[in-house]
């Protein structure tokens, strides 16, 4: 559900239709309400049959819009103002009060604009606007991975995202000297991150936000660059589930989000109030003090906040001992430890107030482990973004408010709370059903690449070797770049290739003065090479010459001589195939599901497998196309619960699809439901840890049909 | 005294010899959903567009000159002004009550409008005007101010007493020009109105006149032609256009 603005009237039998706007910005027509409008939302692309009880893949909006012709009108040779030219901006909101308050319902890209001069009206037609994220990616790869956990496949939807200008955590500000985000993995945005045990146990996701599964044990420092001096204060912004300890050296910060305090080491609790940012309703920003007494420490002090404007705390204050010396004059780390739950941690010199700026990617955890993220070179951005979420089944869109999200499996199939319920009697025009046998399967194959990794400690792994000679001229620098397979990390130094070593070891150069490899074999220094990793399959090598003569980069025989190696490389390595169901000769229905390198792990697949099978050995109905009591703040995704008493239907259902159409005076709503039955996993996941004798318990005097109705409203 | 005026803004002309029965047409659009279980939820636009229908009986041509030359569209953006209507409330309806709490408004529960709300009639020389509005304000305290065209800015204050009431204070304009009214701080200002006459203490409902029209070309019906001008039966359809309210 979107939030509706303040001053939008409340919901009533009769409604005073709003005014939907669509804002051209700058170009022709400028900002013009709209006569006839309608905007569709759709999950497809998914790898799985439509009877699945889940809706994933991916959506892309599109719409229309049609307006009053202006005088002199709109034309494609019109002049100045009156010039409509497609492929501008074109953002579409309603508004019950002539834009004082706003529901956005999209941001679009105007596709094609129709008119004619008899006709009193313009067409534009709209698809979304994912420029931002149409370009080409290079997400780091394994080398910036600390530790021994794996990353949550959404942490590469974040990398694209941030990319894009899409962020689930607020970017670096200003004056930040740290930023740990934490969504998906415990790589650092700005500092380095190194973690003592393992702190982390997986990725959750609470409240529509990515938190790491906190271990209970171990810590994660996150050094800071560059170090920030004790004399001033030192802010601490960040999301957190629960009681998050950190610390910024001298005394551990505590702070306890359930009871809404803030305590500095020894120091006595104070609250502070919650409530303070509509954005990020879990965030809290901590400031930090030390009071300098001569030359010793004598007091900490720390107080908290919830939002950019909110009223401060008292201070929580650490009466200590310390002596100021050199080694404790700056704050070198901040140290997150213990069983918190906290994400897009910033560490910031100053109270910056785009540390609380809103949101634009809502993502979840995926949870399927990626050992090694392989990204393709040339991968735009939103197609990647698109396989990972067909491949993880989760679902992935652009919101009507234009905000990147990614919705994990584990939601898509229904373990999250019904936003509303849609009583059929008295909110819809009809309930249309559908079932059929098409969809059945009676063979499920998975199929998934787990990563091949190879690590050696001697330079050895061969990564890439040029096919073509480089000429650099005398004094001169040349930069080219590699795509290699996989993913390397770890990239050997360079030696000559006549060097006395053995020669399968280290990224190795020859170099000559001819292309056809003649001359004198040049110095050893003649050549100086570096190569980095500047994308998960991409490798930048910039070959500076040393002498005064043009060298070419070949052998003695002419052969192009450039090698790079490196002591670990991954690749996607053999398929791995699951199946489920009837032996592959006797099949008459099979169903293959291929997850390729976005899933790596055999628990990951198996539990997908397990799943799908579940879905396709018998006919499910599908809800397609009902026209519901419209409500602007539905949006794609939502899981709401259906109930129609004449045919007993009580069910959770995902908003698959939605479909506005709006005229003069009205505007329909017709949705797409995808039912989502309780299935045994979702009993087991709520009873799951519990024994007869306290189910028995818990159930005593109730009848059959109560306990019935209580499984039937798992999670509602 | 005629029933209408028309003509664009600073030029509007009675329009005289008008047959009685003019009709005037709201046509507001709407849009209905019945459940499966016989619940129905109705959808309507903000705006109801009107239509007049004017008819003449044996007029020579002078008299739908200014009508003839609008639908003609050389006489750009006409108005009309419907002295029934402006009598009752010149306003708008979405300019007379908002969103906020209910205020006794004449006995009727009306939101509170926005403070800051700003409403723009064009009023004609020489007529009673009276803006008038109610809350529950202090003695003394402003409930809008008003000013005529280009004019200064006048506060209209709350009269003695306690209770919703109603404050209100008349204008003669010197020329055709506009009437704006602004909603003054202080929350619970509600039934704002505009009208033609004398203060009364009463509310009605907005009518948005004059307002901007189209006007449909005049069908004539020929009765006699003789020395000079024919005489004809004309039936001419107004049409309101534009957003009610922005001039």
């Amino acid at each position: 559900m979107q939030a509706l603005p303040a001053g939008w009237p409340a919901d009533t039998a009769v409604e005073t239709v709003p005014d939907v706007v669509a804002d051209f910005g700058s170009s022709a027509p400028g900002s013009v309400s709209v006569s006839e409008w309608s905007i569709a939302r759709q999950l497809t692309g998914s790898l799985l049959p439509g009877q699945v009880r889940a809706g994933t893949g991916f959506s892309v909006a599109s719409g229309s819009v049609g307006f009053p012709q202006t005088a002199p009108p709109l034309s494609p040779w019109g002049k100045g103002a009156q010039k409509l030219v497609p492929g501008g901006r074109c953002s579409v909101y309603a508004t019950p009060d002539a834009g004082a308050s706003r529901l956005a319902l999209g941001s679009f890209l105007a596709n094609q604009a129709s008119g004619a001069v008899s006709d009193p009206a313009v067409t534009v037609d709209l698809i979304e606007d994912q420029a931002r994220l149409r370009k080409r990616v290079a997400v780091p790869g394994l080398s910036d991975v600390v530790g021994t956990i794996g990353v949550d496949a959404v942490w590469l939807i974040d990398q694209i995202a941030r990319t894009g200008g899409y962020y689930a955590t607020p970017k670096p500000s200003p004056s930040c000297v740290g930023s740990l985000p934490l969504q998906g993995s415990v790589i650092a945005e700005r500092g380095t991150a190194t973690l003592a045990g393992s702190p982390v146990a997986g990725w959750q996701t609470i409240n529509r936000r990515v938190y790491p599964a906190p271990s209970g044990s171990g810590s994660i420092a996150l050094a800071l660059s560059p170090s920030a001096s004790r004399n001033g204060s030192l802010f601490l912004t960040f999301n957190v589930s629960g009681t998050a300890t950190l610390t910024g050296g001298l005394v551990n910060i505590v702070v306890d989000a359930g009871a809404l305090t803030v305590k500095a080491g020894s120091g006595s609790a104070v609250t502070y109030a919650a409530g303070g940012s509509a954005a990020w309703p879990d965030r809290v920003q901590v400031e930090i003090q030390c009071t300098l007494a001569g030359a010793t420490y004598t007091e900490v002090k720390a107080r908290a906040r919830t939002g950019p404007a909110a009223a401060w705390s008292g201070f929580s204050t650490a009466t200590l001992s310390v002596p100021a010396d050199s080694s404790n004059a700056d704050v070198t780390a901040v140290t997150v430890s213990g069983s918190s739950a906290v994400s897009g941690l910033q560490v910031t010199t100053a109270a910056d107030t785009g540390l609380w700026a809103a949101p634009t990617a809502m993502l979840d955890a995926s949870g399927v482990t990626l050992d090694n993220p392989l990204i393709p070179a040339d991968g735009d951005g939103w197609d990647v973004i698109q396989q990972i979420a067909a491949a993880t089944l989760g679902g992935a869109w652009v919101s009507e408010a234009g905000a990147l999200t990614y919705r994990a499996r584990d939601w898509m199939r229904g373990l999250g709370a019904p936003s509303e319920t849609i009583v059929s009697e008295t909110s819809l025009a009809d309930v249309s059903w559908s079932i059929g046998g098409e969809d059945v399967a009676d063979r499920v194959t998975i199929t998934y690449q787990p990563p091949d990794l190879k690590t050696v400690t001697n330079s050895s792994l061969l990564i890439w070797e040029a096919t073509e000679a480089v000429a650099v001229g005398p004094g001169g620098t040349v930069t080219i770049y590699a795509d290699i397979e996989g993913t390397a990390k770890n990239l050997a130094s360079w030696l000559p290739i006549w060097d006395p070593t053995a020669a399968t070891q280290f990224s190795r150069w020859a170099a000559a003065t001819s292309r056809d490899g003649g001359g004198t074999q040049p110095a050893d220094t003649a050549l100086q090479i570096t190569a980095t990793m500047t994308g998960t399959s991409r490798v930048r090598i910039t070959i500076t010459n040393t002498t005064g003569t043009k060298l070419w980069t070949v052998d003695g025989t002419g052969t192009p001589t450039l090698i790079v190696r490196a002591n670990l490389s991954a690749r996607a390595g053999e398929t791995v195939t699951l199946t489920a169901g009837a032996q592959e000769d006797g099949a008459a229905t099979p169903l293959g599901v291929d997850l390729g390198a976005w899933v790596q792990r055999y628990a990951d697949a198996q539990q997908i497998l397990d799943w799908v099978w579940s879905q396709v050995q018998e006919p499910r109905a599908t809800i397609q196309g009902v026209r519901v009591k419209p409500s602007l703040a539905r949006q794609l995704g939502d899981i709401i619960r259906i109930t129609d008493t004449q045919t007993a239907l009580s069910s959770k259902a995902l908003i698959s699809g939605i479909n506005l159409t709006g005229s003069a005076g009205q505007y329909e709503q017709t949705l797409d439901l995808v039912l989502l039955e309780v299935t045994f996993y979702d009993a087991s996941q709520n009873f799951g840890a519990k024994t007869f004798a306290q189910l028995s318990t818990d159930w005593a005097g109730l009848t059959f049909a109560q306990v019935t109705d209580l499984i039937n409203s798992i999670g509602a | 005294m005629t029933a209408f005026l028309f003509g664009p803004l600073g030029y509007m002309q009675p329009l005289g010899e008008v047959r009685p029965g003019v009709t005037r047409a709201p046509s507001r659009a709407r849009g209905e959903l019945v459940t499966v279980g016989g619940v129905r939820y109705v959808q309507k636009a903000r705006h109801a567009p009107r239509q007049w229908d004017i008819e003449y009986a044996w007029i020579t041509p002078d008299v739908v000159r200014i009508l003839a030359a609008a639908a003609q569209g050389i006489l750009a953006d006409c108005w009309l002004y419907d002295v029934a209507a402006a009598r009752a409330n010149m306003l708008p309806a979405y300019l007379t009550a908002g969103p906020g709490s209910p205020v006794l408004v004449a006995g009727l529960p009306l939101g509170a409008l926005a403070v800051g709300t700003v409403a723009t009639v064009p009023v004609l020389a020489g007529r009673t005007y009276t803006v008038s509005a109610w809350s529950a304000h202090a003695s003394g305290q402003a409930a809008f101010t008003y000013k005529l065209g280009a004019g200064a800015t006048v506060n209209a204050t709350a009269p003695a007493g306690s209770g919703v009431r109603v404050s209100s204070v008349s204008v003669i304009p010197p020329a055709d020009q506009t009437l704006t009214v602004t909603v003054s701080a202080g929350a619970g200002v509600s039934g704002l109105r505009v009208h033609e006459g004398a203060p009364d203490g009463d509310w009605f409902p907005g009518h948005g006149t004059p307002c901007r029209v189209d006007v449909i070309d005049p069908q004539a019906v020929l009765q006699l032609v003789e020395d000079g001008h024919g005489v004809a039966d004309y039936t001419i359809s107004l049409q309101e256009v534009g957003i009610p309210g922005v001039i």
